[in-house]
């Protein structure tokens, strides 16, 4: 008996030598830079003037923050682009995966059309946003299109698009005149767009894991309500979403911390103007802090404090994802104890 | 068992916050007191050294290709000195943030290229080396002032010499003033656009004459020559300041705009370098003519002429309503240098040196002549364009045109560029003659380091303002609050 406790502690040793590189790792490479970035947000730090000596500031990085509109004004951008890119996001993965998985459809090749949605994963954020942006250019494929559809001709004779958005060319001897809406100027569209690319990125993902959840809901329950005479929406509003609520828990969270993070496409969406967009309707929080990270130019008479300024952005940022994954968490507990379905799930799993 | 974890682990992160700490006393050793420079690591002599005779390595970065003609042209007078040459291109700030993260991190190149738009920020932080002692070397070659103002930090210090002078002028297709005025001439295009109430009424005799005609590309050509029209700098007394001259670009962008005088090619997009081979067209297929593009010396050579191959000899150059420059080159030693003889050197020869500049304005770096230095350089480089296509390009190498930074060889090289390439591209103008006028008249006192980030703003301010989507006193908040984002120790009351 003693013998094998002995041996047993002798494992255990062995367990923390294992893990050790990865705790190392995490400690040098992720908890060091958190711990850091939080001291420097007290301070006036910079990355521009290599003179200035580390002074403690107390909270005036949070309040100079705060005092910013640009930033203040970037939590709802941040909001709006995330909730513009999930409700659809989420929808259609839910809807695919429903017609994937379905028994009666019966789809065939679902592993390709998969594999399909899930290629613009692939690529960088940075590049998927320049890319649109030659899309959309004024002399663009999207503009030649609309133009040779007669779209824009019929967009402009309805009045749909106020003058300052157009570039009309009257054409000579004859010729017809051309016409080009500048895309890339119009806030709106710009916006949607951002929502747009965010979507076309992340939905194959979200239908990989909610096609993965739903493929764990017991077949038999399927089967019985079919039995019963369910029609297809009964069987998803009563079956597939209520077992479904912890995969898309944790969808919502993680999407949530990721949206909330957002930077790439806004900031390089709009190559040829203001990162961020003409009017900064789609400067979100991390293109806020990044500006003032880079942009941060030491003048000639007041103190630069860039990168401490930034940091305590950063901290912002973070209570803003913690604040709402709490809320988000605690409101699904709350939803959850209102149903009595646990005791069902295992009625209906058992098998044979 | 866990203890010990524990132990290893906040070990890990006291270390780590040593590290942190130290790496800030560093820098804070590393410049003393604000303002005040240490003493370079070595002697900078302004006498000359023997060819030859220097040893060591040198690393070079750069944000453009022009710097490594220098260097290739270095080695032919010192080939004993091994040279390692970094290009990084600056979009997205990629070349200034990586020399900030270099210097942070303490392992710096030698010797830097900075462009205009960020060498204040340089010369200001500490991080150049003093070379006021070339300061006759400057002389002897009777540099432009304003060149030199910009490379001289609060201190008074020249920490940074340029090759180039930048004055900017008027380039105009003669067969549009030929079309519309019968004349061609630049005397008479000049008359036509000697100041902004001439040059709106010639743009509206243009838009008169046809519809198809604008008279610049876009609206944000006049920014750059407006921002050189200030009596007082961006921040003045701790303040946020607009002058005048600057403020005006909001109604002169909107007339623009509204009269439809402007084509709304921005500058450097495909539709502006398009527009240069008379091949921007709208969608119908209608050629879209513009007649003007505001552009400095290095414009010529850089700019039009590679872009404009199929319109050579149709080209004009005027002085215009401005007297602006624009961009430039400086090159500069770092104080925490491995090799500071050899970066004092490298940066007497590429902007001091006499022949160097004679050679690179004459175009006698031939891509010939630089493999004959160093056999190694390709003939042929290969690199992927804005379509993702494979491109092949000549090898480097540096034409002739470029003005450089010597009241004495302009006046010099004038006769040169009588039957120069430039001067057939320009229906036999003498481009050196006319920025040599120019260069006389620039003044870029008002330069700060925070000036291209203000300035950025200030651009998207009046862009939106012309497009209807702010009023302008929602504009001009719109860039307050910008500026204020990245400037907040200002004074904002």
């Amino acid at each position: 008996m003693k013998e094998r406790i002995r041996t047993g502690t002798k494992a255990d040793r062995w367990g923390y030598v294992f893990v050790a590189p990865f705790l190392i790792a995490v400690a040098i490479f992720t908890l060091y830079p958190i711990i850091n970035m939080v001291i420097m947000s007290f301070t006036n730090a910079t990355n521009r003037d290599f003179t200035q000596s580390l002074r403690f500031l107390g909270f005036s990085n949070y309040t100079t923050v705060f005092d910013n509109d640009r930033f203040m004004s970037s939590i709802g951008n941040t909001w709006k682009l995330w909730i513009m890119n999930f409700i659809p996001q989420l929808g259609i993965a839910l809807l695919l995966s429903v017609w994937f998985t379905s028994l009666r459809l019966r789809l065939k090749f679902i592993g390709i059309f998969r594999t399909i949605f899930y290629l613009p994963n692939l690529l960088m954020p940075a590049t998927v946003a320049a890319l649109y942006n030659m899309l959309i250019g004024n002399s663009g494929p999207l503009n030649r299109m609309l133009y040779s559809l007669g779209i824009s001709q019929w967009l402009v004779k309805m009045n749909l698009v106020p003058e300052n958005y157009l570039l009309i060319t009257p054409g000579m001897d004859g010729a017809p005149d051309g016409i080009a809406v500048i895309l890339t100027d119009i806030p709106s569209f710009m916006t949607g767009m951002v929502a747009y690319m965010q979507w076309w990125l992340w939905f194959g993902t979200t239908i990989i894991i909610v096609m993965a959840g739903m493929t764990s809901i017991s077949v038999s329950l399927y089967e019985s309500a079919y039995v019963d005479g369910a029609s297809g929406g009964t069987i998803f509003f009563k079956i597939t979403l209520p077992l479904l609520r912890p995969v898309m828990l944790y969808i919502l969270v993680t999407s949530l911390v990721g949206g909330m993070q957002i930077m790439d496409i806004p900031y390089m969406f709009n190559v040829n103007g203001r990162p961020g967009g003409r009017l900064g309707e789609f400067d979100t929080m991390n293109v806020v802090m990044v500006h003032q990270y880079f942009h941060g130019t030491r003048n000639p008479y007041g103190e630069t404090r860039n990168l401490g300024l930034a940091a305590a952005a950063g901290m912002m940022i973070f209570g803003v994802i913690l604040i709402a994954t709490i809320v988000l968490l605690l409101l699904m507990r709350i939803g959850k104890d209102k149903e009595p379905k646990k005791e069902k799930t295992r009625k209906g799993g058992v098998r044979a | 068992m866990k203890k010990l974890l524990a132990l290893m682990l906040s070990m890990v992160m006291v270390l780590g916050l040593a590290a942190g700490c130290s790496s800030d006393e560093d820098n804070e050793g590393n410049g003393g007191v604000q303002g005040e420079a240490p003493p370079p690591p070595v002697e900078v002599k302004a006498e000359e050294v023997e060819e030859g005779s220097l040893e060591g390595n040198l690393v070079v970065w750069s944000f453009t290709d022009e710097v490594e003609v220098m260097t290739v042209a270095f080695k032919d007078a010192q080939p004993n000195v091994n040279i390692s040459y970094v290009m990084t291109p600056d979009r997205e700030d990629q070349f200034k943030t990586s020399l900030l993260n270099a210097i942070m991190g303490g392992n710096v190149p030698d010797v830097v290229s900075l462009e205009s738009a960020f060498v204040r920020e340089f010369v200001e932080n500490g991080s150049l080396m003093n070379l006021s002692s070339l300061k006759p070397l400057s002389d002897a070659i009777e540099a432009y002032d304003f060149m030199v103002d910009i490379g001289t930090s609060p201190d008074g210090a020249i920490r940074a010499y340029t090759y180039q002078v930048t004055p900017g002028g008027v380039f105009y297709r003669r067969s549009i003033a030929d079309e519309v005025w019968g004349d061609d001439s630049p005397e008479f295009v000049q008359s036509k656009l000697s100041n902004m109430d001439n040059f709106l009424a010639a743009a509206q005799e243009l838009k008169a004459h046809s519809p198809n005609i604008y008279m610049v590309a876009s609206v944000n050509e006049f920014y750059n020559p407006t921002y050189n029209l200030r009596n007082q700098a961006w921040i003045t007394d701790g303040k946020l300041v607009i002058d005048p001259k600057v403020e005006g670009l909001f109604e002169l962008a909107k007339t623009f705009r509204d009269e439809d005088l402007e084509a709304r090619a921005g500058q450097w997009s495909n539709e502006w370098f398009s527009s240069m081979r008379s091949e921007l067209t709208d969608p119908a297929g209608n050629e879209m003519k513009i007649f003007t593009y505001f552009l400095p010396t290095w414009g010529l050579p850089y700019v039009i002429m590679p872009n404009a191959t199929s319109t050579g000899g149709d080209w004009g150059l005027v002085h215009g309503p401005f007297n602006y420059s624009w961009g430039g080159t400086w090159i500069g030693a770092m104080n925490d240098a491995t090799n500071p003889e050899n970066a004092v050197e490298f940066v007497k020869f590429a902007a001091l040196n006499e022949d160097n500049l004679r050679n690179w304005a004459t175009g006698i770096y031939t891509n010939e002549y630089l493999r004959g230095i160093d056999p190694t350089l390709p003939a042929v480089r290969v690199s992927v364009n804005d379509d993702g296509e494979e491109e092949e390009e000549p090898g480097i190498s540096q034409g002739p045109g470029d003005v450089v930074n010597s009241k004495r060889l302009v006046a010099e090289l004038e006769e040169f560029f009588d039957t120069a390439a430039t001067s057939v591209f320009l229906g036999g103008q003498n481009n050196y003659t006319m920025f040599g006028a120019i260069a006389g008249n620039v003044q870029l006192k008002w330069t700060q380091a925070s000036d291209g980030t203000i300035q950025d703003f200030f651009g998207d301010a009046v862009g939106n303002y012309i497009s209807g989507d702010r009023t302008r006193e929602e504009s001009l908040e719109d860039f307050r609050n910008d500026v204020r984002n990245v400037l907040p120790d200002l004074d904002w009351s």
